[in-house]
């Protein structure tokens, strides 16, 4: 049997070839699911935890317990539990404990000087505390480490800078704490015998960081607990701290969810002074990101289900074309008395064979996508961040035997059919044509409409697939499930209208068709059955692909006009100017006093302007007034104002054309034609009747007033949000107008005085040298938005990246099945057809006439369904790219969407088709030239 | 054979195909022949090469060396449209296997005959007339998978015939036929000789069918090892 196998595979080896491709194309996507997935979940969660620990300057993977004892409260029990919990939680929760530090306190109490020194007489409020593991984490600056054993009935003790000129301590300087009695009743005594300072920077041992530790007189642990702890019957007042390190980089992404879980059952259960653990900062950052896992790995799933399917597909059509190749052979094992079971076997064993070596080369080649994938975007700033682990698990070998079966059962299931044939019937049947039982139920019509109903009815739900995408939920899986339904489901529609279409031509141009093209109609149209699956490849190809890009371009290009349109330029910021607020506040009667008022001190702004790079600088002052209303008799609005300098504004903002009716330096012109004059945004027009050439008032947070002349309207402005969402108290999306007056920045600087103002700059292409700058000359400010940096962090989202990433995969793979597969087709169906080109050669048909027959048969086939695929992709990319755009948009959407599409993309994937056609009807040529007649006929003979 | 006509004639015509272990000489020096309005056999077991032989008389193969005349033209000199055009134009072909063309009806097949021979008179008509010819006529609408072999046979003289060619070539027709359809069909050639004055050529091993020939060349091994005229 195997000699057989392996025969009858050398003998069909383009077409093995081709199964192998579809097969480990096939593992390979999937496989590259859950290695992907892993990956880079493991990388946005180590990300999220380094981005807290540079914004917030803290280590966030601690636990921390604490424990109250009190004399007067018997809750040494409590202490005891803590002290035992303490051990265990770190495994309890689920997170692998590195290191952990215990802080021991006694109350603060005066602490007084036993020194003789005339400044030092008042005492100083102070305590004694202890910490494990204090030594390794600290340099001396001075002095020397305590002694863990009194000496003459002294502790020895150490303490922070801070602490040591705090309290304005001398080396060696003996503290009585005379509210502390020692068991003998004696008033406890500390010696500082040493200074200390953290010996590294950054040490997550610092919970709270040394210079915090101003009134601790840090002794030994071990004394400490000897000493000033009773776990049968507590006499001190004693805080006890423990915290418990972790690993954040050993997260697995897989365990977030209990180890969120514990951590609040923790948390809810030990929540009192005497047996606290405290809602630890990590946990904010885990629950988020379990939010962006659910959202990531549901999108990521249904993103590569098409591509699935369409493989699945692939390998279907070409073992289909396979077994027909082979029915003769089949049906001939039959007649000479192999069972079925031996013929299935046969071909299982096939199915084996070829999924075992896709499996193998499969994986390598997942691994090797996904490794692609995760450092292709890596940009400048972020190479140095770990790149994609990628590990083999559970899950991984899962989707690949996953893979694995499907693809043998859609390989195999076939034979089951055709093995019962034998070669009587294998005549007789061969050349029926049936049809397939979904033309017969129309399921492709019912699947189109459910499709359709599906769209309109997310359209519909719009704004409460909105709310649920920012109150963090995920992605309905449905919406994209429709979106593959249409394009499936319109290809089946448009397959079952391309034979009207043709027939119509058909019809048309009948009488004067010449022969070659006569017998091409007739061809296309009489031989549907089998042309039918290559075509419903090639359509889907085709949409797939276009929708793919759509999606993708589309999701970026959106995100990345939202961040230009909502920062205005390239770089915005706010200074910190330097005010007069101290001299007020020193002045006791400011209160009473008006001539004094908070007066700023304006830097110099053109200090941007003059560097090299800098293209141009806009001041742009913005705050809130209230508007009055009185027009419509209500209260006054608070509105935001922006006040520019028009011609600065005009040569520095990112904005773009069409948004407004006009070109915005139209708008600008008009404005800056008179100080007086403002333009406010639409919704004043709308909601509140303003008319161009009305008046209008509004006053800044001291009441002063203004009043302008409203000169027009506008739509959409740099950094103007029409609209903001927020979730409303019953949960629902409420939806919040939001007001603009733009007016002329002299004019505000001269009533209301020169407050700070933003500064937005134009520059060449890089903010590099802001940053520089900046830093030179040690400038603060209290807002900055870099649209550029901006848009490289929104690149470099896990949920971006994984969906361009797959979209990309998707877009390469169903480019190479387009490839493979028509090749493949048409070759086969032009072996399979020598004998008619015989027949036509014989009967004086030329070989061009026959070519000319089948350049005929492929624009009306493969033309066509390109044509089809090109409306079914670009209708679904119009359809749901918005809706699916949704579930990318972190805020609400400032500016109309409008769905992308880059004609580069659309020249690849047209010209990959184009090249594999003419490649393939240069093959088809030299076959047919080839044909000898003589030949071609006997091929008939068998 | 006194005013005999002759349609066909070859002169000492070599064919041969590559093979294995070298040249496989198909056939080695063959003189014959073709009556005009006449039925002639090539008769020979399979591999004597008479395939071969009527694929060269026939245009549709060049031969190694010598020539063929056809209406006193020489094939072997004609290019490769020439030929097309001979085919087309003075030739039927009827093969073995039934080449009907699958996708096309018993009535498509005949009219598309004409259309590619470029037929300028009624083609519904003469292809009707041709199928009638072959006791067909009835049965015009039906795909070829819905015929017999015989029939299918039957439309594929209809075919040859259509575009009213002097020679029509006829490889094993009755081969895949049981008797009784090898006769209809043979009926069909004598009728074509008789009535129409075509002249066909017919290649058969079957014995039984000689008695209605007019000509017989009997091949063996690639030679001519029999003629007779009856």
């Amino acid at each position: 049997m195997l000699s057989f196998l392996t025969q009858k595979l050398l003998h069909k080896k383009w077409m093995v070839v081709s199964l192998l491709i579809g097969n480990i194309l096939l593992v390979a996507i999937a496989v590259s699911n859950p290695m992907y997935k892993n990956a880079s979940l493991q990388r946005t969660l180590t990300k999220s935890f380094g981005d807290y620990i540079e914004k917030e300057g803290v280590y966030p993977g601690v636990i921390t317990l604490e424990s109250s004892m009190n004399r007067d409260q018997s809750n040494e029990a409590d202490y005891l539990i803590m002290s035992d919990l303490s051990q265990t939680i770190a495994d309890d929760i689920g997170v692998e404990s590195t290191d952990s530090v215990h802080l021991i306190e006694m109350l603060k109490s005066n602490a007084t000087s036993l020194m003789e020194r005339e400044d030092n007489t008042r005492g100083h409020t102070m305590r004694i505390a202890a910490m494990t593991g204090i030594d390794s984490h600290i340099k001396l600056l001075a002095g020397r480490m305590y002694e863990s054993t009194p000496k003459d009935g002294v502790i020895e003790a150490i303490v922070s800078q801070k602490a040591f000129t705090s309290a304005n301590l001398i080396l060696d300087e003996k503290m009585e704490f005379r509210e502390q009695l020692d068991a003998s009743g004696k008033p406890i005594v500390v010696k500082i015998v040493g200074v200390f300072t953290n010996s590294e920077s950054e040490d997550a041992y610092w919970v709270k960081s040394p210079s915090e530790y101003s009134t601790e007189c840090f002794i030994s642990p071990e004394l400490f607990e000897k000493n000033f702890i009773n776990t049968q019957k507590q006499v001190y007042n004693v805080e006890s701290f423990w915290h418990i390190f972790f690993d954040y980089t050993k997260l697995e992404p897989a365990d977030i969810k209990s180890i969120v879980r514990n951590t609040e059952y923790y948390n809810s259960v030990f929540n009192t002074k005497v047996a606290r653990v405290y809602e630890p900062v990590y946990l904010e950052i885990l629950k988020e990101f379990l939010l962006s896992q659910n959202k990531i790995v549901t999108t990521l799933l249904i993103l590569q289900v098409p591509v699935l399917v369409l493989l699945i597909a692939f390998i279907f059509m070409i073992s289909r074309q396979m077994l027909d190749l082979e029915q003769n052979e089949m049906a001939l094992l039959k007649s000479r008395g192999s069972s079925k079971m031996q013929i299935i076997s046969i071909y299982a064993l096939q199915s084996v064979i070829i999924t075992g070596i896709s499996m193998v080369i499969g994986l390598i080649l997942g691994a090797f996508l996904c490794k692609v994938l995760g450092s292709a975007n890596g940009f400048l700033e972020f190479v140095h961040r770990s790149s994609l682990k990628i590990r083999m698990d559970w899950q991984v070998i899962l989707y690949m035997l996953g893979a694995a079966l499907v693809s043998i059962a859609v390989m195999v299931l076939p034979v089951f059919k055709d093995a019962g044939v034998t070669i009587v019937n294998y005549k007789q049947q061969k050349n029926k044509e049936k049809k397939p039982l979904w033309r017969k139920v129309y399921l492709d019509v019912i699947l189109f409409a459910i499709s359709i109903y599906g769209l309109y009815s997310f359209n519909d739900r719009k704004d409460a697939l909105m709310t649920s995408m920012l109150s963090g939920e995920t992605v309905d899986p449905m919406l994209f499930l429709c979106a593959s339904l249409f394009i499936i489901s319109a290809g089946l529609v448009a397959l079952r209208l391309q034979p009207l279409l043709v027939k119509l031509v058909y019809f048309i141009t009948k009488r004067f068709l010449r022969p070659a093209m006569f017998a091409s109609f007739l061809q296309i149209l009489r031989s549907k059955g089998k042309q039918s699956f290559m075509m419903i490849f090639l359509m889907l190809t085709v949409a797939l692909g276009i929708y793919n890009t759509t999606v993708a371009r589309t999701i970026l290009s959106n995100a990345e006009k939202s961040i230009t349109y909502e920062n205005g330029a390239d770089v915005v910021f706010k200074e910190v100017w330097k005010d007069n607020s101290a001299f007020l506040s020193s002045t006791a009667n400011y209160e009473a006093d008006e001539n004094l008022e908070l007066t700023y001190t304006e830097p110099d702004y053109t200090r941007f302007e003059s560097l090299p790079e800098t293209v141009s600088v806009a001041r742009v002052f913005r705050s809130e007034v209230n508007a009055a209303t009185e027009a419509m008799g209500s209260d006054s609005l608070k509105v935001s104002l922006m006040a520019i300098d028009t011609k600065e504004f005009g040569e520095t903002i990112n904005f773009e054309d069409g948004l407004l009716p006009e070109h915005i330096n139209t708008y600008l012109n008009v404005l800056g034609a008179n100080k007086d004059s403002v333009l406010l945004s639409m919704n004043f027009h709308d909601l509140y009747g303003y008319k161009v050439g009305d008046k209008i008032t509004y006053s800044n947070e001291e009441g002063a007033r203004l009043e302008a002349v409203v000169y027009g309207f506008v739509d959409y402005w740099p950094g103007y949000n029409k609209e903001s969402y927020s979730i409303g108290e019953d949960g629902t999306l409420v939806k919040n107008d939001e007001h603009l007056i733009i007016a002329n920045i002299a004019k505000i600087q001269e009533e209301w005085g020169i407050t700070p103002y933003q500064l937005w700059i134009k520059t060449n292409g890089s903010s590099q040298y802001l940053y520089d700058y900046i830093e030179e000359n040690d400038i603060q400010f209290t807002e900055f938005y870099d649209s550029a940096q901006e848009k490289v962090e929104m690149r470099n989202n896990t949920l971006f990246q994984g969906t361009n990433g797959i979209l990309t995969m998707s877009f390469i793979v169903v480019l190479v099945l387009c490839c493979v597969g028509f090749l493949i087709y048409w070759i086969l169906s032009i072996k399979n057809r020598e004998l008619l080109f015989g027949v036509f050669r014989a009967m004086g048909m030329k070989k061009r006439e026959i070519l000319l027959m089948l350049v005929n048969e492929q624009i009306f086939s493969s033309g066509l369904s390109i044509l089809l695929g090109t409306i079914i992709g670009l209708s679904a990319s119009k359809l749901f790219v918005p809706l699916v755009q949704i579930f990318y948009s972190t805020t609400e959407q400032a500016i109309p969407l409008t769905v992308v599409s880059n004609n580069m993309d659309m020249v690849r994937l047209f010209g990959v088709i184009a090249f594999v056609i003419l490649v393939c009807m240069v093959i088809l040529g030299v076959i047919i030239s080839r044909i000898k007649i003589s030949q071609a006929l006997k091929l008939g003979e068998d | 054979m006194e005013n005999m006509e002759y349609v066909i004639e070859t002169h000492d015509i070599i064919q041969s195909f590559p093979v294995s272990d070298g040249e496989f000489i198909a056939l080695k020096g063959i003189n014959i022949s073709i009556p005009k309005g006449k039925l002639t056999i090539l008769k020979g077991r399979s591999g004597s090469g008479k395939t071969t032989l009527m694929n060269l008389l026939g245009a549709l193969d060049m031969p190694k060396s010598g020539t063929i005349t056809f209406d006193g033209n020489d094939i072997t000199a004609m290019t490769e449209s020439e030929r097309e055009k001979l085919r087309k134009n003075e030739i039927g072909f009827v093969f073995q296997s039934v080449a009907l063309i699958p996708i096309m009806t018993a009535y498509e097949n005949v009219e598309f005959a004409l259309r590619l021979a470029g037929y300028k008179g009624n083609r519904k008509e003469r292809a009707m007339q041709c199928l009638n010819l072959v006791g067909l006529g009835k049965r015009a609408g039906h795909m070829p998978q819905e015929l017999s072999g015989g029939e299918q046979q039957r439309v594929a003289i209809a075919r040859a015939i259509a575009h009213k060619p002097g020679v029509i070539f006829a490889d094993e027709p009755t081969a895949e036929l049981d008797s009784g359809s090898s006769v209809q069909v043979v009926k069909v050639f004598r009728d074509l000789v008789e009535k129409e004055g075509i002249t066909v050529v017919m290649t058969t091993h079957d014995t039984g069918l000689m008695g209605v020939a007019d000509m017989i060349y009997e091949l063996e091994d690639g030679e001519i090892v029999e003629s007779d005229e009856e």
